[in-house]
């Protein structure tokens, strides 16, 4: 709302109330928050019976009632039918999970961090070094959790080399850091080329291609506690210094003035993006979007505030990725990559979510 | 008894260029001082390095009688304000959300704030009359009930001291009479306040001691009826100044503005 202080007179003050400028922070209405929290509930139970091998609802209840709860059922189902359920489809779903929440909580860290709509969680590098890491051990014949270390490896290296680049005078101001990143992604970026062009065409170079268009479906049971744990901890972390978001966001200088230490506070929120996203590129390569759209979304739904803003990123993110996963395994019998459904899909809704908010935060 | 804020013999300069040198200010509690000059002569430098932004080349600064440089970040928050002049807002906050801002140098890094942390920023809106904003968004609010959402921020902090950048620069008439009677109120309340700005006139209008900037130290320091001779002035902004006195009903008032000419070298309009 922009109106000149004389046309400002001439509105009367309950014309004022009622014009979108008033929020009102405590309230947030019952029907949407129980709607919020139930979702990924919903979509985690629907990707339990969806796939190639149909299992009815009151099967997969069954099931889950046997396993987890310990409730003595008659078994009315095939085992293979169990395995799919308890060994494929809960982990993935429960990865999928993670994923959508790490990759968006991270994005809504950094877009506030740097307040800039465009943030990515990869803005960093994360990405690129992992991508380069990954493809280094696809090419040295390594196994698949070489695979998964060198690009975990490689992914904090490439965003240390940032970090450090982005050091001047001791401090490392929000500018710097975006610069050094697209300084380090484009290095990375490159030497992923070198290693493509020198890949072996027959297996090894689509083995990458396929890997850097990220997907979920390598990750098994035995996968879960090691792929959670960072992501666990960095949501954590990133979740208990969520207000001082809001501080930051004003700027550096003043965050400073209201007495915060900027720089031990850049430094957690990197440390805890970084092992968040590097673990999830780790594992399910690189899947985009996810970290840009979700937190735009949020803000419309939830407000600026990132008290209230970093719980509802996490929980929606989660509910999304599951949604797309399931979306990557019924709308064609090959399975589409993730990493391609995230950007067909976030890109238009991105566009549509920056009309609706005419560019600015929702 | 040692000074509020006291400036020893300090120099400043951006690599080779200086800013000023060797400059002395003592500042006592409760106090109202007004930096004056023009621009480009160091004023806000001066604030920054008041506040430990800057650090200075040679010299020292004192807080009750401690170095600046030797205060963490949250300890200076908490015994000084800065209201700053350039300012973006990002995101759309509620004014409410950007005075409760103000408590976080009260809270560990883990914490939100808390009921308690509300209503008093609540409370410092409503005694500031600025209670209405509350729950607007801060980005969508007039420049000059921004400044009041600033100030109340600052307030929120607790400090004894606050810095003004310029506070009244970019709003129009009233809003900077609304500025300026918030900042004279805060200082009958005991506040030792430290400002800059452009304006010769809001010197008087506040009966600070004003020290008058050069473009390498201070020409003058004192109280404004003192320091803002029409000869000072003249010679610190580089044009001629004619200081005029009015009455008003109980007081004197003064005030200064500048007297157009030609240049006489002849290379005008």
């Amino acid at each position: 709302m922009r109106t000149t202080s004389s046309e400002a007179e001439t509105i009367p003050i309950e014309k004022y109330n009622n014009l979108e400028t008033e929020i009102d922070e405590e309230k947030v209405s019952w029907k949407k928050a129980a709607l919020l929290i139930s979702l990924p509930f919903v979509f985690f139970f629907i990707s339990l019976f969806l796939g190639r091998l149909l299992i009815d609802p009151l099967t997969v209840i069954k099931i889950l009632a046997q396993n987890l709860l310990f409730i003595p059922i008659e078994q009315t189902w095939t085992d293979t039918a169990e395995t799919v359920v308890m060994r494929i489809r809960m982990p993935r779903a429960i990865m999928a999970g993670a994923v959508g929440a790490g990759l968006s909580i991270s994005g809504a860290a950094f877009q506030g961090m740097f307040h800039n709509p465009l943030v990515s969680p990869f803005i960093l590098g994360v990405s690129s070094g992992a991508g380069f890491g990954a493809a280094l051990a696809i090419v040295l014949d390594g196994s698949l959790v070489m695979v998964q270390i060198c690009a975990f490896f490689f992914g904090i290296v490439a965003v240390t080399i940032t970090y450090f680049t982005s050091r001047i005078y001791k401090t490392t101001p929000i500018l710097m850091l975006v610069l050094s990143g697209m300084v380090v992604s484009a290095l990375f970026q490159s030497l992923l080329s070198l290693l493509k062009y020198l890949a072996d065409t027959e297996d090894k170079l689509p083995a990458i291609l396929f890997w850097l268009m990220g997907s979920i479906s390598n990750v098994g049971l035995e996968d879960l506690p090691v792929a959670l744990l960072p992501i666990v901890a960095g949501s954590l972390g990133l979740l208990l210094i969520r207000w001082r978001f809001n501080i930051l966001s004003m700027g550096e200088m003043e965050a400073r003035a209201l007495g915060i230490n900027t720089e031990l506070l850049k430094g957690i929120i990197i440390v805890c993006t970084t092992i968040i996203s590097s673990s999830i590129v780790a594992f399910c390569g690189i899947i985009g979007w996810v970290g840009l759209v979700i937190p735009h979304l949020c803000r419309m739904m939830v407000g600026p505030d990132h008290r209230v803003l970093m719980p509802t990123t996490l929980w929606v993110g989660a509910a999304y990725l599951i949604l797309i996963d399931n979306l990557s395994r019924i709308i064609s019998p090959a399975e589409v990559p993730l990493g391609i459904l995230t950007a067909l899909v976030g890109a238009p809704f991105f566009a549509y979510l920056l009309r609706k908010t005419k560019g600015g935060w929702g | 008894m040692t000074a509020k804020v006291s400036i020893c013999s300090a120099s400043f300069s951006y690599g080779n260029k200086e800013v000023w040198r060797d400059i002395n200010l003592n500042i006592e509690k409760g106090e109202t001082i007004c930096l004056l000059g023009p621009n480009g002569c160091g004023k806000t430098t001066l604030l920054n390095c008041i506040h430990g932004d800057a650090t200075l080349n040679s010299g020292k600064i004192y807080i009750d009688g401690r170095d600046v440089n030797s205060m963490g970040v949250t300890e200076l928050a908490q015994s000084m304000g800065y209201v700053f002049q350039e300012h973006s807002a990002p995101f759309p906050y509620s004014s409410l959300e950007v005075v409760r801002m103000g408590r976080a140098p009260h809270l560990g890094l883990f914490q939100v704030p808390s009921r308690q942390d509300t209503e008093m920023a609540r409370s410092i809106m409503e005694e500031m009359g600025i209670g209405h904003l509350a729950h607007k968004r801060y980005t969508n609010i007039s420049g000059g009930e921004r400044q009041l959402v600033l100030i109340a921020r600052t307030l929120c902090q607790g400090p004894e001291i606050i810095l003004f950048d310029e506070p009244t620069s970019h709003l129009d008439f009233k809003n900077q009479a609304l500025v300026l009677q918030t900042i004279s109120r805060l200082s009958s309340k005991g506040l030792t306040i430290i400002m800059t700005s452009h304006f010769p006139n809001h010197a008087w209008l506040l009966s600070s001691r004003v020290a008058l900037m050069g473009y390498n130290g201070f020409v003058d320091i004192g109280p404004a009826e003192k320091v803002m001779t029409e000869q000072n002035l003249s010679e610190t902004y580089g044009l001629k100044v004619k200081v005029y006195q009015g009455m008003a009903e109980h007081n004197n008032i003064n005030f200064c503005i500048p007297e157009f000419s030609l240049p006489t070298d002849g290379s005008g309009i």
